[in-house]
């Protein structure tokens, strides 16, 4: 009779087994459910940017971005999701989103924000390598100094929040030269 | 005497421990079926995430052959949405993408269709919708829309657009 389980010890085995054990495979699943919307989310978020940076792209080599050539800083969630931004500089985007595709892409996303930015580009005699240098010092000091007036370094930032409201953000640089030669 | 009545009382069960025993038996099968229920759930999303991936590749393919064309032969470039892409590649071959009439997403290679008798690669199983477009501003760049169902039936939107860098004129 001793050796058998009371009906006590296997209520309390039971309980402590479902305790123990419910937390961790309800974290199992609910981590696995959200990376994989994550991923779903991460998949949409960056076909828009490419979408995005290839049209910026296109605009400067159209010679169509004169805007390209200043620094500045601008939100472009309501080109991307409506189309629509009332901005006179953004009208390239706003085409391009005026199909909704960007709301369609976006539909399981709750909280987003995207910004399209350019800054100076820099660049110093350590990025040349070594075996690229002339010996003409004074004249790759020129090159570098025409790159650096001519180019512009251009970035498109989306930012999302997930379901458990974490933050993530993608973003895709672009290196261009946006003055033509003279 | 004394002992058989304690015996046959032993062998049966008190109304108490029969609804503990259910209780327990309840407890351990609804734990079962999470299990099973949310095992249930990660495999179709797993499934979920591959068919999502499979597009990207696709999209991934599509622009790579996309950007080396050296003419678009179709749509034109009137900011209007098509339902088919026309393209000549670098080597000079004919292109198309296009959905059929049983929601798969093609591309075909019509030079490789003649020669080798190569059937369409398949972009993306059922395709709800597929559009192509060409801004009046920006003749070389070409976007498009797809939209798919995943495995739960939930319609997913890729939207992207490329550059076409090789256009001769």
């Amino acid at each position: 009779m001793k050796k058998a389980f009371s009906l006590v010890e296997l209520l309390v085995a039971v309980a402590v087994f479902s305790i123990a054990g419910l937390p961790i495979f309800s974290l199992y699943f609910n981590t696995g459910l959200g990376q994989q919307k994550l991923i779903r989310d991460f998949l949409a978020v960056t076909t828009v940017t490419e979408k995005v940076i290839n049209r910026v792209n296109q605009e400067i080599e159209e010679q169509n971005l004169p805007m390209a050539r200043f620094n500045f800083d601008k939100n472009i969630s309501n080109s991307i999701t409506k189309g629509q931004s009332q901005d006179p500089d953004l009208k390239f985007l706003d085409n391009s989103f005026v199909d909704k595709s960007g709301e369609a892409a976006f539909r399981y996303i709750q909280h987003s924000e995207s910004r399209f930015s350019t800054t100076p580009f820099t660049i110093t005699k350590g990025s040349v390598p070594a075996s690229h240098r002339s010996n003409n010092p004074e004249l790759l000091q020129e090159v570098l100094t025409s790159i650096e007036k001519r180019s512009k370094l251009l970035e498109v930032t989306t930012q999302w929040r997930d379901t458990s409201r974490i933050l993530h953000d993608f973003n895709v640089i672009l290196i261009k030269a946006v003055v033509p030669e003279s | 005497m004394n002992r058989q009545i304690m015996n046959h009382k032993n062998s049966g069960m008190t109304m108490l421990e029969l609804i503990i025993y259910a209780a327990i038996s309840i407890l351990i099968g609804g734990f079962m079926l999470n299990l099973l229920w949310g095992g249930k759930n990660v495999e179709t999303g797993r499934k979920r995430l591959g068919i999502l991936q499979d597009l990207r590749i696709s999209s991934l393919k599509m622009n790579r052959e996309l950007t080396q064309a050296t003419e678009i032969l179709f749509p034109p470039p009137d900011g209007k949405k098509y339902s088919q892409l026309a393209f000549l590649t670098c080597e000079g071959e004919l292109v198309v993408i296009f959905l059929d009439d049983k929601q798969n997403l093609n591309m075909l290679n019509y030079d490789e269709l003649k020669r080798e008798k190569r059937p369409p690669y398949l972009l993306a199983h059922k395709t709800l919708d597929f559009y192509v477009s060409r801004p009046e501003d920006a003749q070389d760049y070409v976007q498009y829309f797809i939209q798919i169902l995943d495995e739960k039936e939930l319609p997913f939107v890729l939207s992207d657009g490329i550059s076409v860098k090789n256009i001769i004129r």
